[in-house]
């Protein structure tokens, strides 16, 4: 794989030539299988940004790596020297040759929220109310139809914005790169490439990001479905981690220890609650209230309101149709912990997966508790004041409780 | 009827008053003139008598020719109210058939629209699909165009290796 970055007026254009061992199919870091669509994507940075071209060719070169990873076999060749120590962490931990070698590394100090306004990111930037935003907007590819216009960027930037919090927009079509299983992230990391773009810029040590436990712990989303302390992709010391660790930027995960059902939690007791939204659907006004986002999630906000469903959903409806099945399914702990206290969940369309499951509020009461590790792996700085605002705010899981998750999907 | 007979009776009545006067020489004179003098008064109360039935048959036949007048009268009022609705009747059907004309040119019209209405999703719908399988086909030529130039520079680097190494 060969990268070519050129910048052009606060625009970075990116261009990635397959060596002859590539392919354009596929496989992410979690394993699913995608297909590339074309070659090159842009990254648009806000007007005053300083650094420009002069930007540490590491950052670049991860950067880079964000969307050309999946394609990669042997070796990459960047279009500037990489740091030794991060060519070490793509020889060590990704079997990949990366080169020219040559420089030093780099670092920063500050920490940047990657805030895309769901309840994750919402609760994460509570924790750590001083750290500005960085929020990544799709725009469309030059080269690529859009058919896609249900997706709503636009909302969820003007929601960022009316949060009142320092906030940097990075625009970037990169998500049109990818041409199976459809738009989005080539590897989860590229939402992260305007961070990695401004680190200089705002002198970043570290990127939060909203991944709970069900990404980091449980092999939820695209995953595997099974307790996943090796996670490859938000582990510390993952391939991923320690490649962000090489280029001065460590993940931060203020949430990885607490399920989606105490973020929401915080998110909607936390000042931006105004500006939260899961949905990428609806429009301004409000979420779309159909979609397979707005329909779990409200499954998790019922449950933490012990209240009935309000949802327009019915069990007919194809949105449906993936509780309609035998277990496992995407965030499975937030389903469990869904049916265990919706009160008349045996009514509704998660009816079938509440007969699956049977789950109790006692086999599931752990998933209102944070499990200890994931303040452990908080990198130094920032991890006395989570700690401080877990045991406010949430609590910590008995060690009964670390146990259902350390046998996640063992069963 | 009864009325018929008391008139036959009179002469035969009259006749036997003039046998009375026959046999008067076995009566008295005064009996006599008596006698004359009822039977004078005799017919003159069948004469008023006859006159008074006369009278009332003439009242009757009056009465009847008024009845029939008035008859012919409502027959009469009955036959131009029948024609007066049938001249209704006829203006509502002209009117109604009017009406069916100008619905069924507004049944046709709709019928056009409806076409031009279907033509034009046909369209939009050709149009959708067509946009649909040209970004498909723009996806393989965009992917294409990576395995050229990956081809390609396959090619130039084995080139290159060949000529220093000749
Ligand atoms: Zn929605």
């Amino acid at each position: 794989m060969r990268i070519k970055w050129t910048f052009d007026d606060g625009i970075w254009n990116l261009a990635f030539l397959l060596d002859p061992e590539d392919d354009v199919k596929g496989i992410c870091s979690d394993l699913a299988p995608l297909e590339l669509r074309t070659n090159t994507c842009q990254v648009r940075l806000p007007g005053g940004t300083k650094s420009g071209p002069d930007v540490h060719p590491d950052l670049l070169a991860v950067a880079a790596w964000t969307v050309a990873a999946p394609w990669t076999r042997q070796k990459v060749t960047f279009d500037r020297p990489i740091s030794p120590a991060l060519a070490e962490v793509f020889r060590t931990d990704w079997g990949v040759d990366a080169g020219p070698v040559g420089g030093d590394p780099r670092s920063g100090t500050r920490l940047a929220i990657s805030y895309s306004g769901g309840a994750d990111s919402v609760a994460a930037a509570d924790m750590i109310p001083e750290a500005p935003f960085i929020h990544f907007q799709r725009i469309r590819h030059p080269r690529v139809p859009n058919r896609w216009e249900f997706y709503r960027s636009d909302v969820l930037a003007t929601l960022a914005g009316e949060t009142g919090r320092d906030l940097t927009i990075v625009q970037s079509d990169l998500e049109l790169l990818l041409n199976r299983p459809g738009p989005g992230y080539p590897e989860h990391h590229a939402v992260l490439v305007g961070a990695l773009l401004l680190a200089d810029d705002m002198d970043l040590g570290g990127i939060a990001t909203g991944y709970e436990i069900g990404s980091r712990w449980l092999g939820g989303d695209r995953y595997i479905h099974r307790y996943t302390p090796d996670n490859p992709m938000w582990s510390a010391d993952g391939k991923w981690g320690r490649l962000f660790q090489a280029v001065g930027l460590p993940l931060v995960l203020p949430v990885g220890g607490i399920s989606e059902a105490v973020t929401m939690r915080l998110a909607l007791e936390s000042d931006l609650r105004d500006q939260v939204r899961w949905c990428l659907r609806g429009p301004r006004s409000g979420p779309c209230g159909v979609c397979s986002k707005c329909v779990y999630k409200e499954l998790i906000q019922a449950a933490i309101e012990r209240r009935p469903l309000d949802t327009k959903a019915t069990t007919e409806m194809p949105v449906s149709r993936q509780w309609q099945g035998p277990p496992p399914y995407s965030g499975q702990e937030m389903i469990e912990y869904g049916c265990a206290h919706v009160p008349g969940i045996e009514n509704t369309l998660f009816a079938k997966a509440a007969d699956y499951l049977q789950a109790t509020e006692e086999s599931t009461a752990w998933v209102e508790r944070c499990y200890p590790p994931a303040i452990d792996e908080i990198p130094e700085p920032w991890r006395k004041q989570v700690d401080a605002y877990i045991a406010d705010k949430v609590g910590l899981m008995t060690a009964d409780q670390m146990r259902r998750v350390e046998t996640w999907g063992a069963r | 009827m009864m009325q018929s007979v008391a008139r036959i009776l009179v002469p035969s009545r009259l006749r036997r008053t003039a046998r009375d006067r026959i046999d008067a020489r076995y009566v008295t004179k005064p009996e006599h003139r008596q006698d004359i003098r009822n039977a004078r008064e005799d017919a003159r109360k069948d004469i008023r008598k006859s006159r008074e039935d006369i009278r009332k048959s003439q009242e009757d036949i009056r009465n009847l020719r008024q009845e029939v007048q008035a008859l012919r009268q409502e027959a009469e009022t009955e036959r131009r109210r029948q024609d007066a609705e049938a001249q209704q009747a006829q203006q509502e059907i002209q009117a109604l058939r009017r009406d069916l004309v100008a619905l069924r040119d507004e049944v046709n019209r709709l019928r056009q629209m409806t076409t031009t209405v279907n033509k034009a999703n046909d369209v939009a719908v050709r149009g959708q699909r067509l946009a649909e399988q040209t970004a498909e086909a723009l996806d393989h030529v965009l992917q294409n165009e990576v395995r050229v130039w990956q081809a390609i520079d396959g090619l130039s680097a084995q080139t290159a290796v060949t000529e220093i190494s000749r």
